[in-house]
């Protein structure tokens, strides 16, 4: 036997380093994921069962849960005040635009400028909100009367900011009005 | 698969037990005249009426083994049976070359002619691998204790013309092993017992395929067949290994379409449901964007945001709060924060004046203010901040 070949305990150690080898090999590229796949499958089949679960619940209960809606939806329609409704946060905009003008309009408030954003804000709590702020010119009794109408009206509204001057260059005693106001509004399919 | 055989080679017969290849029962049991000097028509004869095997165990009878007393000093079996294989012919007086064994546990040496056991082998093998060589006593004690037990006797075996075998055991080993002339007019022993189906006459071969697996001491195999024993035992294990990682993927591989087949059976069964579920499904998110709606409507009622605490409230609040003579050029207000700047004919009063009023706080002055002459009176300019409390 040749003197650099490996003697027993050599080959030994390699055959176990290369048994190490094989095995962490083994393990990274088979085992690892194999286990990550089953574990994801089995997550997809305890969420499609409760899916499974929930739709057979409902197919069962659906003459109950509609009757439940519409006594639901009557209920609520006898409220004095009801949030701004919208298929999108857009067309939720399009209608503050309109409860704002048709307030306007009732009080004899002009409004120079009436800037409702299309997008919702969702930093506050509870349901996404749309800013809107209104720029008008008015009376001292157009400006009570708006006010009363958006604080009290049938859609719920929240005045955030409000700034009244009087302003010397507008005849009479007319004032300039500035409000902003946040209306929550909810989704309707 | 084919079955095995366990043979136990005597001077004048070959008997055989036809095992299962699976397992360790015996199928049945077979037996062959055959002459020791010329094995090969004994063992084709055998193999007519056995046919195909998977593998052969042989046990040596007692007619065939030069039996002798070996006293060694104390060590382990392996080390005793190499000092027996060093110095064999202090113990056999034969000439010929032969292959020895002690028995383990005990101080029977036994030998067999190395010649005859090569051409017993070369013949069987040609017809199937040889797994085991033993003599028949050790293969007999293995057999006898097979069911556990404090296995011991004294046994009447078959051994040459003219000659009774003798085999006695004490605890599952082999302690005597003679041969005894008909001459002395001794016939001790009993025969083996037989085992159910199992002759006793053919114990001896069948346990020496019980020890297919067992380690290679005591074994009568020459050193070459030792070498091709071990290496097929070895080619045995890999090939059972790698049949049983084999199994062990299949099996994980079914298991796997199995839990995928669950996944698309699932899936096309929520697919199916979701339509006759769709009324349902509507009416109930309905119902939670109504209770949302009246949930968060009955808060701001709470919180006041439609109260007396308004935006006109606070703003009526502050108009009834100033003296008469006040005039507010300018309010803005930010949430429940207000400034008012206008004029009025003392502006050091206003501030005591909001103060005492219930419904404000944190009244202060913002500016300096600045006294001026309108026709008459004498004016003061005022910017005030103030906050309105919760509830005003």
């Amino acid at each position: 036997m040749s003197v650099l070949a490996p003697d027993a305990r050599e080959r030994r150690t390699i055959a176990l380093g290369g048994a190490v080898l094989g095995m962490a090999l083994l393990l990274a590229t088979v085992v690892v994921p194999a286990l990550g796949r089953w574990r994801d499958r089995e997550a997809m089949i305890d969420a499609l069962r409760r899916e499974r679960g929930q739709l057979i619940s409902l197919g069962s209960h659906a003459e109950a849960l509609q009757a439940v809606a519409r006594a639901r939806s009557a209920a609520v329609e006898s409220l004095p005040v009801r949030l701004i409704h919208g298929r999108t946060a857009a067309l939720a905009a399009s209608s503050l635009q309109s409860v704002l003008q048709a307030y306007a309009s009732a009080s004899r408030v002009s409004v120079t400028r009436l800037d409702v954003a299309s997008a919702a804000d969702a930093t506050t709590d509870g349901p996404p909100s749309i800013p809107a702020t209104l720029s008008a010119v008015s009376d001292v009794y157009g400006l009570a009367d708006f006010l009363s109408r958006v604080e009290h009206g049938s859609r719920l509204l929240e005045v955030t900011e409000l700034s009244v001057s009087a302003n010397s260059a507008l005849r009479g005693e007319l004032l300039q009005i500035s409000l902003v106001v946040r209306a929550p509004f909810v989704l309707t399919p | 698969m084919s079955p095995r055989l366990a043979l136990e080679l005597s001077p004048t017969l070959l008997r055989g037990v036809v095992a299962s290849g699976w397992r360790d029962a015996v199928q049945r049991t077979v037996e062959v005249s055959w002459a020791p000097s010329s094995p090969d028509a004994g063992i084709a004869a055998l193999r007519d009426l056995v046919g195909p095997v998977e593998s052969i165990a042989v046990a040596i009878g007692v007619g065939l083994l030069h039996v002798a007393r070996a006293v060694l000093p104390p060590a382990p079996d392996e080390a005793r049976a190499r000092m027996l294989t060093l110095e064999s012919a202090r113990f056999f007086a034969t000439e010929t070359p032969i292959v020895a064994t002690l028995v383990p546990g005990g101080a029977v040496a036994l030998a067999v002619d190395a010649d005859a056991l090569e051409r017993w082998c070369d013949a069987l093998e040609a017809w199937a691998p040889i797994t085991r060589i033993e003599s028949a006593p050790a293969a007999l004690a293995r057999a006898l204790g097979r069911k556990g037990g404090d296995v011991q006797g004294e046994y009447h075996v078959e051994a040459n013309e003219g000659e009774h075998g003798f085999v006695a055991v004490r605890a599952g080993s082999v302690v005597a092993v003679r041969r005894i002339p008909l001459a002395l007019g001794e016939a001790p022993g009993t025969p083996p017992p037989a085992d159910g189906a199992l002759p006793g006459s053919h114990r001896a071969a069948w346990g020496a395929l019980l020890a297919e697996d067992a380690p290679d001491a005591a074994t009568l195999a020459p050193a070459t067949h030792r070498q091709r024993i071990a290496a097929r035992r070895r080619r045995r294990l890999a090939v059972a290994v790698l049949a049983a990682v084999a199994g062990l993927v299949l099996a994980l591989l079914s298991i796997d379409r199995w839990r995928e087949r669950t996944v698309r059976a699932l899936e096309a069964d929520v697919a199916a449901r979701r339509e006759p579920a769709r009324a349902g499904s509507d009416a109930l998110a309905t119902t939670a964007r109504l209770d949302a709606e009246v949930s968060y409507l009955g808060n701001a009622a709470r919180a006041g945001q439609r109260g007396r605490g308004g935006t006109l409230g606070a703003l009526a609040a502050i108009s009834n709060a100033l003296p008469p003579d006040a005039v507010i050029l300018n309010a803005r207000a930010v949430g429940r924060d207000w400034q008012v700047d206008g004029t009025a004919a003392s502006a050091a009063a206003l501030v005591p004046h909001l103060d005492r009023d219930g419904q404000f706080e944190d009244v202060r002055i913002l500016s300096a203010s600045s006294r001026f002459r309108d026709g008459p009176r004498t004016r003061e300019t005022f910017s005030i901040a103030l906050r309105v409390r919760p509830g005003a």
